[in-house]
C-alpha cells in the first residue's frame, strides 16, 4: 500500500510539471500584445520598451520558462497585467469564495444524487425509477448558465425569495464580528454565532450552488444507480438473499461498499466539472470568486493571471484525484495488487 | 449490425428524440426561406419592435433589438448540430486510432500514448476548451477544434481498453496462430468489436459539445455576432432577462431539448449494443 | 416411514423470455425425505437450478410458479417460503469465489450472517466462525477470516461457504453444482466434507449436479431431470443397474463409455516423430495471482497419434499450448517441427502446419464475422487471393465437419455450441495442417454434444491423417481419445507414457488423485 502511495505521489508531481509546462507555452501563444494591456491606453514606444523589459518578454522563450518555474516554486505567480496586483494575491482573495461554492455544490449533489440513485436501482422500471432518472437526465441537459438565469427569474424576479447576486449583503457583513476566519463564510459565521450573516450567506449561496450541482447531480445519480444495479446482479448479493436478508438489509450491511467504489471515481470527475462551471456560474451570480476573475483574464489576454488560474484549478483537480485514487484503493481490496 | 439497426428503429425512446433532431435540422436549414423575419438572421435590427412578449406575430417574442426570437432560435439549431457533429467526428478520428494502436501493440507505444493522454486528462473539463479557444481566437469553428482536442483523450482511453479486452479473446489468439499480423488483427477483429462503446460515448458527447459551446459563446469566446447560436442569443439579452423572460427561456429550452435528445439516443444505443443489458435468454 | 421433508406436487414454472413465456419446469413431482442425500442430475438447461431457486422462493424477476403446490412437513407453503431462507434451508453455490462480497472481509460477512440468524454479539459470532472453520479443516482461522475472498483458493472458499451454510443450522442444504467449478482433486474433498457434515448433523441434502459419478458415490437416491421434467427417481443402486427411462439410459451408457477400457491404438507401427518440444521454460501467472513457471517441459509427438496432456487450472497447460503455437514467447527451450524428409526446424513463429482449437466455442469466433469469413481467414492471411478457390475450399472444409453450407452466411450467435466448435475445427483444418493443438475442445459443451464432437475429431484424424495434441483437465475424455498422456502439474510434467499404463499404474501421488476423481474401481 505504501508503495502505491509513493508511486501515485510521484506521478502526481510529474503530471503537475507537465501541466505547468503546457499551460506556460499555450499562454504564450495567446493573441494580443501583453505589453499593450500592461501599459494601458496610448502607449509611447518608450513605454512599451520599458514594459517589455519589466515583464521579461524580451528574453528568449526558454529563459522565460526557467524564470517562470523558479518564481513558481517561490510562490510568485507574477503580476496581473490587468489589475497590476500580484496574481497570487488576487487568487488568494477569491479562493475561498469559489471553493466554498464548489464544496457546497458537491455536497448537495452527493447528498441527493447518491440516495436517489440507490432508490431508483431498487425500484427499477417502476414510475419512481423513471421519475428519478428523468430528473437526472434533465439535470445533465441543462446549460448551467441558462439554468442559473431561469432560477433567478423565478426565485428573485417572480417570487423574491432569494437575492439576485453576490455572496453576501454588504451592510450585514460589515456590521458583524467574526471570530472564526477560515475564509469560508458559512463556517465562519456558524462558529462565530453570527446568525444574521449565516442566514444571509445561505440565502446567497442557494441559487448558485443549486445551479452548479444540477449537472453533477445527474452524473452522481446515474452512476449510483447503475452501480447499485450491477451490485444487485452479482452472485454475492443473491447469497445474502438466500440467507434470509432483504435487499435493503443486504445493501445496508454489505453491498453499499460496492457502490461506493464507482461513485468515488465519479466524485473526482464531478469536482472537475464543478470547477469548470465556476466560470459560467460566477459570472451570472456576480460571485466574487476565481471563475469571474478567470473569465475577465481570458477576455483581456492577461496571461500571468490565466496561468495562475489554470495552474491553481488544475493542481487542485490533480490533488483531489490523487486523494480519490487513494480512497479507491482503500475501498476496493482487489486493487491492492 | 443490421439487427442493431432494426432494434433501435423500433424503440420509441430513440425514435422520438431522433425525430426531434431531424425536424430541427430541416427547419433550421429551411427557415431563412420560410420566415418573414429572415433578415434578422443576417443582423437586421428594428429597435421600435424591441422587447415584445410572445404574440401571434412573434411566436417567441422579440429581443431588445427587435429581432424575432423564434427565427433566430430555430436558425441557431444549425450551429449547434454543426458543433455536435464536428466535435464528435474530430475527437473520434483523433482518439480512436491512437487508442487502438496503444491497446493492440502495447509496450512503449502504449506508455507514450497513455502519458500524453494522462496529461490532457489532468485538466478540469472546461479549462482546455476555454484556453485553446482563447488562443485560436473566438469563433465557432475554433470552439469545435478546442473541444475536440480536449476530448479526444477520452476516446483514446475507450478504444484502448476495448483493444486490451479484445486482444486477449480467443478468436484473436487463434487469428495470431494463423500468422496474422497486428494490422490485420486491428482491422478485422479489434475495430469492429470496439465500435459499440465508442458509438454510445459519441452520441452522448454530441450533446455535451453543444452545452460547452453554448457556454463558451455565452462568455464571448464562441460564436460571434451576427451568427445565430443559442448561447450567444442568451448572452446578448442578459441585460433584459429579468423582466423579459422570453428572451432567454426559448433558446435555453432548445438547448435542453437537443442535448436531452442526444442523451436519450445515446442511452438507447447503449441498451441495444451492450449484450450485458440485453434480455437474458 | 420417514416423513417427507418437502413434497413438490405438479410444479409448473415459466419464465417470460422477450415475448413468449417458456416452461422451465413442467409437471415436476418430487419428494425429499428427511436425512437423505438426494441427487438431482441433469444437463445444462434441464431446469435443475431453476428448481433450486424455486425451493427457496428466489425465482428470477421474470419467472413465476404457474401451478402446483409445495409442502414442508405437511404444511402447505406454496405461497411463500422466504422465512425458511437461512433458517431451515441453506444453499451452497457453484462459484465459491463469487459467493461472498469481494470488498468486505470474510470474517465480517460470516459474523453478519450469524448475527442475522441468531442475534449473537460480534465476539460470539466471531468465535462460532472460527469453530466452523476448524470443522471444515481450514487451518489458522484468524488469519483466514481477516482476508478477502480473492486472496483464497476456490477450494478454501468453498469450504468456508459450506461452513457458513451449516453454521445457520439448517435442516436442509442445497448444493447447487457445488463441486463443478473445482479442480478434480478438490472435488472429492469437498463432497466428502459435505457428506461427513450431513451425517454428523443429520442434515438433508439436495445435491444438484451433472456429475453422475459423484452422485453415484454419495447420494442415497437420484432424480434425473431432463427438459424441465423429472424423468426418473429411484434409489441410486437401482438407477444404475436398472435405469428405466430412455434419457437415464443414455446418460449411464455415456458414462460407461468414458469409463470403459481406454481405446487401443489401431496402428502401433507408425512411430515417426512430428514434433519435439524440448526444455521449455516460461514464467506465467495462474488465476490472476500466483506466478508459476513451466520448467523443463519436454515431450515428443509422433505422427498420427493423439498425445494427451492432462492438467488442471494453474498447471500451465494453456501457456504451453500458446508456446507451441508460437503466439507466446518462451523464455527458453525449443519447439522443433520435423519435415517429411527428416529435416527439422526450431520454429519461433506461427506455422501453417499447426492448427488450433480452443475451449470456448463462443469466444473462439468473432461475433462480427460470418462463418464463411471465419473459415476463410487463414486462407486470406496466407495470401490466397482467388475468390472462387477460397469459396471452394471453404465449402469442402465445412462439409468435412458435417455442417451444411447454408450455415456459411450466419453469425456465430445464431449457432449452437456444437456447431460453433465445428466451425472452429473447420477453420483449423482449412490450411491442411499436420498437427492440431486442441485445448479443452469439448469442455464447454453439453455432455451429449461432447460425444458428437469427439467422434468427429476421431473421424477427421483418420481421413486427414492428423496428429493431435489434446489438452484437457478431464481424464475421462483423455482416456477415451489419447494414445499417450503427459501429466502436467504446476508447470512440470510429472509423468508421461501410454495412456493405459498411466491409468492403471500411476507413479505419482497427484496422478493417483486425478484418477480416483474420475474412476470408480467397482465398475
Amino acid at each position: 500500500m505504501i508503495k502505491y502511495f509513493i508511486k501515485r505521489s510521484i506521478l502526481m508531481v510529474v503530471v503537475l510539471i507537465v501541466v505547468i509546462t503546457i499551460t506556460f507555452f499555450v499562454s504564450r501563444c495567446l493573441p494580443g500584445d501583453p505589453t499593450a494591456l500592461w501599459v494601458g491606453d496610448h502607449p509611447t514606444s518608450q513605454q512599451l520598451e520599458t514594459a517589455r523589459e519589466q515583464l521579461g518578454l524580451d528574453q528568449p522563450l526558454l529563459k522565460q520558462y526557467y524564470s517562470f518555474i523558479k518564481k513558481l516554486v517561490r510562490g510568485d505567480l507574477g503580476i496581473s497585467l490587468r489589475t497590476h496586483q500580484p496574481v497570487i494575491t488576487e487568487l488568494g482573495q477569491r479562493f475561498s469564495a469559489t471553493f466554498e461554492l464548489v464544496t457546497v455544490a458537491l455536497v448537495l449533489s452527493c447528498l441527493f444524487g447518491f440516495p436517489l440513485g440507490l432508490l431508483a436501482a431498487m425500484k427499477t422500471d417502476t414510475p419512481y425509477d423513471l421519475f428519478i432518472r428523468g430528473i437526472g437526465y434533465l439535470g445533465l441537459s441543462f446549460p448551467v448558465f441558462w439554468l442559473g438565469m431561469i432560477l433567478q427569474i423565478i426565485f428573485f424576479g417572480k417570487l423574491d425569495w432569494l437575492p439576485l447576486q453576490g455572496r453576501y449583503t454588504n451592510h450585514i457583513y460589515l456590521d458583524s464580528q467574526l471570530i472564526f476566519h477560515s475564509g469560508f463564510l458559512l463556517v465562519d459565521s456558524l462558529f462565530s454565532g453570527e446568525w444574521a450573516i449565516f442566514s444571509d450567506a445561505i440565502k446567497h449561496i442557494c441559487l448558485p450552488a443549486a445551479t452548479m450541482s444540477c449537472a453533477v447531480l445527474g452524473i452522481v445519480l446515474r452512476t449510483s444507480r447503475s452501480a447499485m444495479i450491477d451490485t444487485m446482479a452479482e452472485p454475492h448479493f443473491t447469497t445474502y438473499l438466500t440467507y434470509g436478508f432483504t435487499p435493503g438489509e443486504t445493501i445496508l450491511r454489505s453491498s453499499y461498499k460496492n457502490t461506493l467504489i464507482p461513485v468515488s471515481t465519479v466524485v473526482g470527475l464531478s469536482y472537475g466539472l464543478l470547477l469548470g462551471g465556476t466560470f459560467l456560474v460566477e459570472a451570472i451570480f456576480d460571485w466574487p470568486g476565481l471563475g469571474q476573475f478567470g473569465v475577465l483574464s481570458i477576455l483581456t489576454n492577461d496571461f500571468p493571471a490565466i496561468i495562475g488560474i489554470t495552474f491553481l484549478y488544475t493542481a487542485s483537480y490533480v490533488v483531489i484525484n490523487f486523494f480519490i485514487d487513494i480512497i479507491y484503493v482503500f475501498l476496493d481490496p482487489r486493487a491492492r495488487q | 449490425m443490421h439487427m442493431a439497426l432494426q432494434s433501435i428503429l423500433s424503440r420509441k425512446n430513440a425514435m422520438i428524440p431522433g425525430v426531434f433532431l431531424l425536424l430541427l435540422l430541416f427547419s433550421s436549414v429551411l427557415i431563412p426561406y420560410v420566415s418573414p423575419y429572415a433578415e434578422d438572421i443576417r443582423g437586421a435590427v428594428h429597435f421600435e419592435a424591441g422587447n415584445q412578449g410572445p404574440s401571434l406575430q412573434h411566436w417567441f417574442g422579440t429581443d431588445a433589438a427587435g429581432r424575432d426570437i423564434f427565427t433566430l432560435t430555430i436558425r441557431a439549431g444549425l450551429s449547434s448540430l454543426k458543433v455536435a457533429l464536428g466535435v464528435v467526428i474530430l475527437a473520434v478520428l483523433l482518439g480512436v486510432p491512437l487508442g487502438l494502436l496503444a491497446g493492440t501493440i502495447g509496450r512503449w507505444v502504449d506508455e507514450i500514448i497513455m502519458r500524453i493522454t494522462d496529461g490532457f486528462l489532468a485538466f478540469p473539463p472546461l479549462i482546455l476548451p476555454l484556453t485553446i479557444t482563447a488562443v485560436l481566437g473566438p469563433s465557432l469553428n475554433n470552439v469545435i477544434i478546442g473541444i475536440a482536442v480536449s476530448w479526444f483523450p477520452w476516446y483514446v482511453r475507450i478504444a484502448r481498453s476495448q483493444a486490451l479486452v479484445i486482444r486477449s479473446m480467443d478468436y484473436v489468439l487463434l487469428s495470431k496462430s494463423m500468422g496474422s499480423g497486428n494490422i490485420h488483427v486491428m482491422k478485422k477483429h479489434i475495430l469492429p468489436n470496439s465500435l459499440s462503446p465508442i458509438i454510445v460515448q459519441a452520441s452522448i458527447d454530441a450533446g455535451y459539445a453543444i452545452l460547452i459551446s453554448a457556454g463558451l459563446s455565452f462568455i464571448g469566446l464562441g460564436a460571434q455576432p451576427p451568427e445565430a447560436e443559442w448561447g450567444l442569443l442568451i448572452t446578448q439579452s442578459r441585460a433584459q432577462f429579468l423582466n423579459h423572460w422570453w428572451v432567454v427561456t426559448f433558446p435555453g429550452l432548445f438547448i435542453v431539448g437537443t442535448v436531452l435528445s442526444f442523451n436519450m439516443i445515446g442511452d438507447e444505443l447503449r441498451n441495444v449494443l451492450n449484450p450485458k443489458l440485453a434480455d437474458q435468454s | 416411514m420417514k416423513e417427507h421433508l418437502f413434497l413438490f406436487e405438479n410444479i409448473g414454472v415459466e419464465i417470460q423470455r422477450k415475448t413468449k413465456p417458456t416452461k422451465v419446469l413442467n409437471n415436476v413431482n418430487l419428494d425429499i425425505q428427511e436425512g437423505e442425500m438426494l441427487g438431482l442430475i441433469g444437463e445444462t438447461g434441464s431446469g435443475k437450478s431453476m428448481f433450486a431457486r424455486l425451493i427457496i422462493d428466489l425465482l428470477p424477476e421474470n419467472g413465476r410458479l404457474t401451478h402446483g403446490q409445495i409442502l414442508h412437513r405437511s404444511t402447505n407453503c406454496t405461497d411463500g417460503r422466504s422465512v425458511l431462507r437461512g433458517r431451515k434451508i441453506a444453499m451452497v453455490f457453484q462459484d465459491p469465489m463469487q459467493s461472498l462480497n469481494p470488498v468486505q472481509r470474510i470474517g465480517k460477512q460470516f459474523v453478519i450472517v450469524l448475527q442475522k440468524r441468531f442475534g449473537y454479539s460480534n465476539e460470539r459470532a466471531y468465535l462460532e466462525a472460527c469453530d466452523w472453520l476448524d470443522k471444515v479443516q481450514i487451518s489458522n482461522p484468524d488469519n483466514i477470516l481477516n482476508r478477502f475472498p480473492h486472496q483464497l483458493s476456490g477450494g478454501q472458499m468453498q469450504r468456508i461457504m459450506i461452513a457458513l451454510s451449516m453454521a445457520v443450522k439448517p435442516e436442509f442444504l442445497i448444493a447447487d453444482e457445488a463441486t463443478t467449478a473445482l479442480d478434480a482433486n478438490i472435488k472429492l474433498e469437498i463432497i466428502e466434507l459435505i457428506n461427513s457434515l450431513r451425517n454428523e448433523k443429520n442434515t438433508t441434502v439436495l445435491f444438484i449436479s451433472h456429475d453422475l459419478l459423484i452422485a453415484r458415490r454419495y447420494c442415497d437416491r437420484i432424480a434425473v431431470m431432463n427438459k424441465g421434467r423429472i424423468v426418473e427417481i429411484n434409489k441410486t443402486i437401482d438407477i444404475f443397474s436398472h435405469p428405466k427411462h430412455v434419457y437415464t439410459k443414455t446418460l449411464i451408457s455415456g458414462l460407461h463409455k468414458l469409463m470403459g477400457k481406454s481405446h487401443k491404438k489401431e496402428e502401433q507401427a507408425e512411430k515417426k516423430i512430428l514434433m519435439s518440444v524440448k526444455n521449455i521454460k516460461k514464467t506465467y501467472t495462474a488465476n490472476k495471482e500466483n506466478t508459476y513457471a513451466l520448467e523443463h517441459v519436454s515431450l515428443d509427438i509422433y505422427k498420427k497419434e493423439t498425445m494427451g496432456i492432462i492438467g488442471e487450472s494453474g498447471s500451465g497447460k494453456t501457456t504451453l499450448a500458446k508456446i507451441i503455437l508460437n503466439i507466446l514467447q518462451r523464455d527458453f527451450g525449443s519447439v522443433i517441427l520435423f519435415n517429411g524428409d527428416g529435416s527439422k526446424k526450431n520454429i519461433t513463429r506461427p506455422n501453417s502446419r499447426i492448427g488450433a482449437v480452443f475451449q470456448d466455442p463462443l469466444g473462439s469466433l468473432n461475433p462480427r464475422m460470418t462463418v464463411s469469413d471465419i473459415v476463410a481467414e487463414p486462407l486470406i492471411v496466407s495470401g490466397w487471393k482467388n475468390k472462387l478457390e477460397i469459396e471452394e475450399k471453404i465449402e469442402k472444409t465445412i462439409n468435412k465437419v458435417n455442417l451444411e453450407t447454408d450455415l456459411l452466411k450466419r453469425f456465430p450467435q445464431m449457432l449452437s455450441g456444437g456447431q460453433r466448435q465445428r466451425v472452429s475445427i473447420a477453420r483449423a483444418l482449412v490450411l491442411q495442417p499436420d498437427l492440431l493443438v486442441l485445448d479443452e475442445p469439448t469442455s464447454s459443451l453439453d455432455i451429449h454434444v461432447q460425444g458428437i464432437v469427439l467422434d468427429l475429431l476421431k473421424e477427421l484424424q483418420h481421413l486427414e491423417k492428423l496428429t493431435y495434441l489434446f489438452i484437457s483437465h478431464d481424464l475421462g475424455v483423455l482416456a477415451k481419445v489419447a494414445d499417450r498422456v503427459a501429466v502436467l502439474y504446476q508447470g512440470r510434467i510429472i509423468e508421461q507414457g501410454i495412456t493405459e499404463e498411466i491409468l492403471y499404474n500411476p507413479r505419482e501421488k497427484y496422478t493417483e488423485k486425478l484418477i480416483s476423481a474420475f474412476f470408480d474401481n467397482n465398475i
